[in-house]
């Protein structure tokens, strides 16, 4: 739980990290006593023009289901990063989404070992935002 | 006099075509909608990118000018291959608050007599959204945000046990009511979340929500939710329209050279403009500040002197008439007192003091073109004189 905070804070800016897991979730990388390979996503933003940027980015996977997931991580300023997540379990089913605004320009991008249950979705999903709000939210489905 | 009309239209227009030139898209964008709300009079005080301009077209005397932001430079050579090192925000911005003219006066014979050059620059510009908020504002925008993540968590734990179809489905209406900034279609899984108590006692009991919003402004947002309002996007524009009516004051020192006589003409110039009223729902007003000193040579002198020593100072208030669906400005209106002193020498039939009522009528022709009327009434002496000018605000 400790690395993905460590990894934040080698980014540019103050941002607060909640990494919530459920209890369980140690032992997730293991089926019927065999070691899962676990999937990996990226998630990148990247701004151009103002340092007036706020973006939250979740990924989530309810906790009534099996291997539950809650991560959130907000930036702040320019906001470049790239947050990857390399713990994801195969043929499994999360949700990420986003919310916040830029008063320039706003990229994002997420690729990665899974593909989009909504089949009008391309990978990698890429999303410009152009002065304005945003919370564009996606389904994914791990290969 | 024909041909100095057409050159200079024709100047214009090249002044139009070279914004194209530009071939950093992301920052012409950028640079749009950080002005997309501004006056046109207030990019009249400074541009971001490139301003042309004709003054006086029924005149004895045509004036040309053109206006470019160190910005506006910087990005037409980067356009053109030239390698300069990668700019930052904070160069950006530096280099967008400051802008060049150069300006060309000819006189009726199409002879060209006088050329000059000036500097403006930005004093205060509380009008740059690309500065971050101020934190009353960015912690309201971020509680929408939160509050948004609420609702999204909301819907999927909602949807968690549905079909693929109903997911997808779901999904789909919820980034098309994002992207169309409506609510008033959403789809009925949706619309259940949003009245759901579940969801409202969330938001309630969210500690980064209610540390910045009242009970009653959370009750209100959720109920606009539900009756079809993007309530985050609505804070949003209310923002930027609030600092769109913030304060900017330049100043702008101009340098002139009479090639006819030899002499060269030192002006500084200081305006002032800042939004009236607070109601965000009407059209904007602003109130502008302008003064003005200038030594100049006294043409009656065949000597070179600098005795011709004018100031002036007006106050007036410029209103937006009309505005497009982007609140773009279209038409406006200014009217303003002006008060003109001569502190040097004085032609023959000349007065020292010299009041005059003004009003300068702007129309958006076409894109960036504006037609400026202005209206001189010097109620003293009964005089009414007109100007008449063509300016181009391009890539604002």
């Amino acid at each position: 739980m400790l690395h993905k905070c460590v990894v934040a804070r080698s980014f540019q800016l103050s941002n607060f990290c909640i990494v919530n897991k459920k209890p369980g979730s140690r032992k997730r990388n293991r089926v019927g006593g065999k070691k899962l390979v676990m999937k990996k996503i990226t998630i990148e933003g990247k701004s151009t023009g103002t340092t007036n940027n706020f973006v939250k980015v979740h990924i989530y996977r309810p906790s009534s289901h099996s291997n539950p997931y809650d991560h959130r991580k907000s930036y702040h300023g320019e906001c470049n990063f790239k947050e990857i997540l390399n713990d994801l379990i195969p043929q499994t089913e999360y949700y990420i989404f986003f919310s916040g605004y830029t008063t320039g320009k706003f990229v994002l991008k997420i690729s990665g070992d899974f593909e989009c249950i909504d089949p009008m979705v391309t990978i990698p999903i890429v999303r410009t935002i152009e002065n304005g709000k945003f919370s564009p939210s996606y389904i994914i489905r791990t290969n | 006099m024909k041909h100095f009309y057409i050159a200079s239209i024709l100047l214009v227009c090249f002044s139009l075509k070279g914004f194209s030139q530009i071939t950093d898209d992301d920052l012409k964008k950028v640079v749009t909608e950080i002005n997309s709300q501004r006056s046109a009079n207030s990019k009249d005080i400074i541009t971001s990118l490139f301003r042309a301009g004709i003054d006086d077209l029924l005149g004895t005397d045509h004036k040309f000018d053109f206006s470019a932001s160190l910005f506006g430079i910087d990005s037409m050579l980067r356009g053109k291959g030239v390698k300069l090192r990668n700019r930052n925000y904070s160069e950006e911005r530096q280099l967008r608050q400051w802008a060049v003219t150069i300006g060309l006066t000819g006189d009726i014979g199409n002879v060209i007599t006088k050329f000059s050059a000036g500097v403006t620059g930005n004093i205060l510009n509380r009008k740059d959204i690309t500065k971050k908020f101020k934190d009353t504002h960015t912690k309201r925008l971020e509680a929408l945000s939160d509050i948004y993540d609420i609702l999204h968590a909301k819907i999927i734990d909602f949807t968690k046990d549905s079909s693929a179809e109903v997911k997808i489905a779901v999904n789909q209406s919820w980034n098309a009511a994002m992207d169309s900034k409506n609510f008033s279609n959403l789809h009925s899984v949706l619309k259940k979340v949003i009245y759901s108590s579940e969801f409202k006692n969330s938001v309630l009991n969210s500690r980064e929500v209610y540390s910045v919003l009242s009970t009653q402004e959370i009750e209100d947002i959720v109920e606009g939710l539900g009756a079809g309002r993007d309530e985050f996007e609505l804070l949003f524009k209310k923002t930027i329209t609030q600092y769109a009516r913030k304060p900017l004051w330049t100043i702008t020192p101009t340098m002139t050279y009479d090639r006819l006589r030899n002499q060269g003409a030192y002006s500084v110039e200081t305006v002032f403009t800042a939004g009236l009223g607070k109601d965000i729902t009407k059209k904007p007003c602003e109130i502008e500040a302008k003064a003005m000193f200038k030594l100049a040579n006294d043409t009656l002198n065949k000597e070179s002197n600098y005795e011709e020593k004018p100031f002036s100072f007006s106050l007036g208030i410029n209103k937006i008439l009309v505005e497009n669906e982007e609140k773009e400005s279209k038409m406006e209106l200014k009217i303003f007192t002006k008060y003109d002193h001569q502190f040097g020498s004085l032609a023959q039939g000349k007065q020292v003091d010299l009041f005059t009522l003004n009003s300068t009528f702007r129309i958006n022709v076409y894109k960036s073109l504006w037609l400026p009327i202005t209206l001189n009434y010097d109620p003293k002496n009964g005089n009414l004189f007109g100007v008449f000018a063509i300016t181009a605000n391009i890539g604002n």
